[in-house]
C-alpha cells in the first residue's frame, strides 16, 4: 500500500462535450492502465445509454499508477462524476472524495453553464482547482480568450492555464504532472477509527451492493465488521478491493485510498451516497459531514398501456431502483389510466432516462403523465388549518378549501452568446421569472442569472431555450425555496368527463391560454370516434376552452362475406396494435401523446 | 341450416373492381377443374352431410358463367348425390351481364338454379368504361330481361361504389334504374381496388372530387390523408343516399350491403350473417362448421389452396386442398358473431350471445350501450337486442371493435 503522500485523489469537471471522458481515456493510456489497443471508446461510460447521449450518468472511479517526472510511483484515483445538473448532489459527494479537480473547458465552446456550477460545487469542497483548457488542436479553438475568461472566473492567471488535445494527448503529461505537483495527498489520520465516505454505489446481482468509497481517516480489513452510519446498518467486509478496469481484491483499504466494499447487502437503500462507513468495533464518533436524503424534485405518472402489465412495471421499477436509490416510487390509480406508479425523479433528464430505460430494458409499452413538481398547499376546511404536499394535480384539494399554493423555485444560470440574450430573457420573463443578475464573462457571452418556478423549467423549457438560442445557450439549476403563486387546477374533460391525467396545475394569468392551447391540442391529437367528442378546459366550475372532435362520417367494411372474416380478423388484430398506445377514457380512444399535449403545445 | 358455397374462380381479363380470387384462363381448363370440385364434394365436404342439412347453394367467383354448362350440371348433380337435395331451398349463381345469353340462362333454370346474382356495377357506359368491366350497360339491362324470359323471379344486382370519380349522380341514378326495373334484390359492392393504378376517367359530371390518382406522384402523406377523407365523405355519403333510396321504396336493409323486397333476402347470404355453418368448395374457398354450437365442441374454419393447378393436383392424389385450417376459440366466436350480426337489421340477440357465446354484454359494457344509444348509432328493445340505425351501420367497424375488446 502506497503512502498518503504518493497518492493523488481527483476529478475532471467539465460540461457536457466538452472532453472529459476522452481525456480519461487518454489518462488510462499514459499510465499503462490499459492498452491502446483494448480501448474501446470512452471506457468509463458503461451503460449504453451514457454513451449514446454523451454523458455520465453514474460516476465510477479507476485507480491509475503513475511514475512521475521526479522518479516516484504515484497512485492516482479517478473518480468519475455525473455530468448532469440533475445528479448535483452526486457530484458534490463524488468531489468530496478528492483533493482536487481538473476544470476542463472546450476552447472553442469557452465556459457553460455547467463549467460553473460544477465550479462553485468543487471550491465549496475546498478542492485544489487546475484549470485546463481542450481541444487546442481545433481551428476553431480560441484559447486566448477563453483563458481571460478563466482567469476572470476563478484568478488564475490566464497566461498560466495549461493547454491540452484529449484527443491526440497533446500536453497530457504535463498535465499530470501538474497534478501531482499542485493536488494536495490526502491528509487523513490513518490511525483514527474508520471513517469511508460512499461516494457511489452498483448492484450486482451475485454479490449485491457494491459500495464505492473513499477512505478518510483509519482503515478497514477484510472480514471486519462495519456499520453506515446514517441508518446503523451493520454488515461484514467480506471482499474488499481497488477498481482498475475491473475490480481487484486487497485485505485492507488505508486512509486516502479509494476502492471498493462487498458485504451481502440485498438492499442499495441502505448504502446511500453521502453516508459515512466506520467499523462495528471502536467506531468513529462522527460521520463525515455533509450527508442529506436526496429527494426528487419532478413527478410523473407511469401507466402499462395495457392494465395486465402492472405487476411487469413494478418490477422494472424495483430493478432500476436496485441501482439508483435516487429513483422514488409508490402505486398510484388514475380512473383514466387504471393502476400505475407515480415515480419521483432528481430532475427532467432523470425523467427521460428512467422512462427510455423502461422501454427498452424491459420493453414495457408506458404511458407517462406530464411531470410536475412538489407543491405545498394550506387548505382550511371546516376552520381547521392544515398543510399538504401534492406532487400529483389529482391530489389538489377543492378549490373552495384552498388557503395558499407554494411552489419550488430554483436559480437557474444560463450562459449565452450575447446575439441571444433578448430571446432568453422573453423566456425566462414568459415562464414567470424573477431577474437576478447579468454578467459578461468575455466579449461574446454572457451570464444570466433567474429565479424560476422548477415547474415551468419542467414543462418544455429546456428544448425551447435550446431553440430560441440556436443551440448554444446553456442552462444550469440549484433549488433555492418554496414560494407562494397563485396556482390553479386546470382540469380537462373528454367527452363531459374529467379526465385525471390530462389535469395540470398552472399559474392562474395563464390558465386561460394553456386550457385554449390544450384544447385545440387534445383536438389535434385525439383521433376521431364514433360520435362527436367535446374537449373542455375548466378552472374551478368556469368553463375556459371548448373544442370539439368531429365524428366518424364512415367507418365499415362494405363488403364482408362470412368466408372474409378471417380477413377481417387479421385488420384488427393489425388496429389493435396500433391502439397499444391508445387508452381507453370512457368511451374514447386517447393516445399517449395526448397525455403529454401540454409539453406539445405551440407558443403562438 | 348450412350453405354450400362453390368457387369458380375463372374470367377472361383482369378487372380493377375487386379483390376476389380469379384466374384468367380459357374453356379447356373447365373440364378438369370441375372434376376437381367434384371430388372435394365427396371426399370432404360429404364428410359434414349428416351433421346438418344443406339449405342454400351459391355458385360465385371471377365470372362462373364462363363455365360450360356441360361442367355446371355435372357439378350440381355431384352437389345432389353428396347432400339430400331436398333440402336446398335456394340456388343462386353470379352471372356477368355479357354471359347472360337465354340459352345459358334457361340452362341454369334447368339445372336447378332459382336465383341469380348479376355484376352490374352500373347502368352507364361511361361509368363501365371507367371501372373497365367485361360487360356493357347495354348488355345488363338485357340480361335482366332475359332473366325473367327464362323465368327467375329471384333477381339481384351488384351496384359499385366508392370508386374515385364516380359522379354521384350516377349513382343514385343507377338506384333508382334498380327500383324502376322492379328488382328484388339490391348488393352494394365496394370498390376495393388499388387506387395508385386505377386509371379510370372522371365521369361526365364535372362536380364530384377529381380522381385521386390523377395526382398519384406526388405521395405526400398529407395530401393522403386529405384525399383519404374526402373519399370516407363520399363514400358514407353514397351509402347513405342507397339506404334513403331503397328503404324509401320498400326494401328491407337485412344487412349492411344486402337489400331485398319481402320475400326475396338471399338466405344464403343470412346465413354468412347469422354466424350459420358454410361448406366452401373450390379453389380459395372458406368453410366455417361449429357443430351443434356448444362450447365443448371445437369450431373449425378452414380455407383451400388459391393455385389452380395445385388445388387440382391434391385432389387428384386425394389429399385434402386446404392451405390454413384453425380451432377458433369461443372468445372469437363471440367476437364473430358480434361483427356480423351488428351488420343486420334484425341485430345482435344479446341473450342469445351470452348463453351460447358467453358473452355478457349487458354488464360488461353497459355504459358503452348507453353511450351508443344517447348518440343516436343504435337502438335496443329493453336490451335484449342491440341494433344499429342507419348512423350507426355506417361507423359499424368502430362499433364492433370497441364492443369486442
Amino acid at each position: 500500500m502506497p503512502d498518503q503522500s504518493q497518492i493523488r485523489n481527483f476529478c475532471i469537471i467539465a460540461h457536457i462535450d466538452h472532453g472529459k471522458s476522452t481525456l480519461a481515456d487518454r489518462l488510462l493510456e499514459r499510465t499503462g492502465t490499459i492498452s491502446e489497443r483494448d480501448m474501446q471508446e470512452q471506457t468509463l461510460d458503461d451503460m449504453d445509454l451514457e454513451r449514446e447521449r454523451g454523458i455520465t450518468i453514474k460516476s465510477h472511479a479507476v485507480r491509475m499508477t503513475y511514475e512521475a517526472g521526479d522518479g516516484e510511483a504515484y497512485t492516482l484515483n479517478l473518480i468519475d462524476t455525473p455530468g448532469h445538473v440533475d445528479f448535483t448532489y452526486e457530484v458534490s459527494r463524488a468531489l468530496k472524495a478528492c483533493e482536487g479537480a481538473i476544470l476542463l473547458v472546450d476552447a472553442a465552446q469557452g465556459i457553460e453553464a455547467q463549467t460553473i456550477s460544477n465550479l462553485w460545487l468543487a471550491l465549496e469542497q475546498d478542492l485544489e482547482i487546475i484549470p485546463v483548457l481542450n481541444k487546442v488542436d481545433l481551428p476553431v479553438a480560441r484559447p486566448d480568450e477563453v483563458a481571460q475568461s478563466l482567469e476572470d472566473l476563478i484568478g488564475e492567471p490566464a497566461e498560466d492555464i495549461h493547454r491540452v488535445s484529449a484527443k491526440t494527448g497533446e500536453g497530457v503529461d504535463e498535465m499530470l504532472e501538474m497534478m501531482i505537483d499542485r493536488v494536495p495527498p490526502p491528509q487523513g489520520d490513518p490511525d483514527a477509527p474508520l471513517r469511508a465516505l460512499i461516494f457511489d454505489s452498483i448492484y450486482d446481482s451475485y454479490r449485491g451492493s457494491v459500495v464505492y468509497a473513499r477512505v478518510v481517516d483509519g482503515s478497514l480489513e477484510k472480514g471486519e465488521s462495519m456499520e453506515f452510519m446514517s441508518n446503523k446498518k451493520q454488515y461484514d467486509a467480506e471482499e474488499l478491493g481497488v477498481l482498475r478496469l475491473g475490480r481487484q481484491k486487497v485485505d485492507t483499504l488505508n486512509a486516502g485510498d479509494v476502492g471498493y466494499v462487498i458485504g451481502s447487502i440485498k438492499d442499495v437503500q441502505d448504502t446511500r451516497v453521502g453516508d459515512t462507513i466506520t467499523t462495528v468495533n471502536d467506531g468513529a464518533a462522527e460521520p463525515i459531514p455533509g450527508f442529506k436524503e436526496v429527494k426528487p424534485m419532478v413527478f410523473s405518472g407511469i401507466y402499462p398501456t395495457d392494465n395486465e402489465n402492472f405487476e411487469d412495471l413494478r418490477s422494472a421499477l424495483e430493478k432500476l431502483q436496485l441501482n439508483d436509490a435516487s429513483l422514488t416510487y409508490q402505486p398510484e390509480t388514475s380512473a383514466a389510466l387504471g393502476f400505475g406508479f407515480r415515480v419521483g425523479f432528481l430532475g427532467l433528464l432523470h425523467m427521460e432516462i428512467i422512462q427510455e430505460r423502461l422501454d427498452r430494458e424491459f420493453d414495457l409499452d408506458i404511458i407517462t403523465t406530464v411531470p410536475n413538481v412538489e407543491y405545498r398547499v394550506d387548505v382550511q376546511k371546516k376552520g381547521e388549518e392544515d398543510t399538504v404536499i401534492v406532487d400529483n394535480p389529482q391530489d389538489m384539494p377543492h378549490y373552495g378549501d384552498i388557503e395558499a399554493v407554494y411552489e419550488p423555485f430554483v436559480e437557474a444560470d444560463i450562459i449565452t452568446p450575447s446575439d441571444y440574450i433578448g430571446n432568453l430573457i422573453q423566456l425566462c420573463e414568459d415562464r414567470r421569472g424573477v431577474y437576478g443578475k447579468q454578467r459578461w464573462l468575455d466579449t461574446e457571452r454572457v451570464q444570466l442569472t433567474y429565479e424560476l418556478p422548477l415547474a415551468e423549467i419542467v414543462f418544455d423549457f429546456y428544448d425551447t431555450l435550446k431553440s430560441v438560442s440556436r443551440g448554444y445557450a446553456s442552462f444550469d439549476y440549484e433549488f433555492i425555496e418554496y414560494r407562494e403563486s397563485d396556482l390553479v387546477k386546470l382540469t380537462i374533460l373528454v367527452n363531459e368527463e374529467p379526465v385525471d391525467a390530462l389535469s395540470t396545475i398552472v399559474h392562474r394569468d395563464k390558465a386561460y391560454n394553456v386550457g385554449r392551447k390544450l384544447a385545440k391540442k387534445l383536438k389535434e391529437l385525439i383521433p376521431r370516434q364514433m360520435f362527436e367528442v367535446p374537449i373542455q378546459a375548466s378552472i374551478g366550475r368556469r368553463i375556459v376552452a371548448r373544442e370539439t372532435i368531429p365524428a366518424h362520417k364512415k367507418n365499415v367494411t362494405a363488403k364482408c362475406y362470412g368466408g372474409d372474416i378471417t380477413r377481417k380478423r387479421k385488420l384488427w388484430e393489425q388496429q389493435k396494435e396500433g391502439k397499444k398506445r391508445m387508452k381507453q377514457v370512457g368511451t374514447v380512444d386517447v393516445p399517449q401523446e395526448a397525455f403529454l399535449a401540454v409539453l406539445s403545445m405551440d407558443d403562438d | 341450416m348450412a350453405g354450400l358455397y362453390v368457387h369458380i374462380p375463372f374470367r377472361r381479363a383482369s378487372r380493377t373492381y375487386d379483390d376476389a380470387f380469379t384466374t384468367v384462363s380459357g374453356a379447356e381448363a373447365f373440364p378438369e377443374y370441375a372434376a376437381a370440385l367434384e371430388r372435394e364434394l365427396i371426399y370432404y365436404a360429404q364428410q359434414h352431410a349428416s351433421d346438418e342439412p344443406i339449405e342454400t347453394v351459391y355458385a360465385g367467383g371471377g365470372r362462373p358463367s364462363l363455365f360450360s354448362l356441360a361442367n355446371v350440371r355435372n357439378v350440381l348433380q355431384t352437389v345432389l348425390n353428396v347432400f339430400d337435395g331436398s333440402t336446398i331451398r335456394e340456388a343462386t349463381a353470379e352471372v356477368n351481364p355479357a354471359d347472360a345469353t337465354p340459352s345459358t340462362l334457361s340452362a341454369l333454370r334447368s339445372v336447378g338454379f332459382d336465383r341469380l346474382q348479376f355484376d352490374v356495377l352500373s347502368f352507364f357506359p361511361d361509368d363501365l368504361d371507367a371501372i373497365q368491366t367485361p360487360h356493357t350497360a347495354q348488355e345488363a339491362v338485357r340480361a335482366i330481361r332475359e332473366a325473367r324470359q327464362a323465368g327467375f323471379e329471384s333477381l339481384s344486382v351488384d351496384l359499385l361504389f366508392g370508386w374515385p370519380g364516380q359522379p354521384m349522380k350516377h349513382w343514385q341514378a343507377n338506384l333508382e334504374q334498380a327500383v324502376d326495373m322492379n328488382l328484388p334484390h339490391v348488393t352494394l359492392v365496394e370498390w376495393t381496388g388499388d387506387r395508385s393504378d386505377f386509371s379510370g376517367t372522371p365521369g361526365a359530371d364535372g362536380t364530384d372530387a377529381a380522381a385521386p390518382a390523377a395526382g398519384g406522384e406526388g405521395g405526400e402523406t398529407a395530401a393522403a390523408a386529405t384525399t383519404q377523407r374526402e373519399a370516407e365523405v363520399r363514400t358514407a355519403k353514397q351509402l347513405q343516399t342507397a339506404m334513403e333510396i331503397l328503404t324509401g321504396e320498400g326494401y328491407e336493409q337485412y344487412e349492411l350491403t344486402h337489400f331485398a323486397q319481402t320475400g326475396h333476402a338471399s338466405e344464403h347470404q343470412k346465413n354468412y350473417y347469422a354466424h350459420g355453418n358454410y361448406l366452401g368448395v373450390g379453389a380459395s374457398a372458406h368453410s366455417f362448421w361449429w357443430r351443434q354450437r356448444m362450447q365443448s365442441i371445437p369450431a373449425r374454419r378452414w380455407a383451400n389452396v388459391r393455385d389452380v393447378p395445385r388445388y387440382q393436383q391434391l385432389l387428384s392424389q386425394q389429399y385434402p386442398p386446404i392451405s390454413f385450417r384453425e380451432t377458433v376459440d369461443w372468445a372469437t366466436l363471440a367476437d364473430e358473431y358480434i361483427t356480423l350480426r351488428l351488420r343486420t337489421r334484425e341485430g345482435l340477440d344479446l341473450r342469445r350471445l351470452r348463453a351460447e357465446y358467453g358473452r355478457n354484454l349487458q354488464d360488461e359494457k353497459a355504459s358503452l350501450l348507453d353511450t351508443l344509444v344517447e348518440n343516436g348509432l343504435a337502438e335496443t328493445d329493453d336490451r335484449t337486442y342491440l341494433r344499429l340505425t342507419p348512423r350507426g351501420l355506417l361507423v359499424a367497424d368502430g362499433i364492433t371493435e370497441r364492443l369486442t375488446r
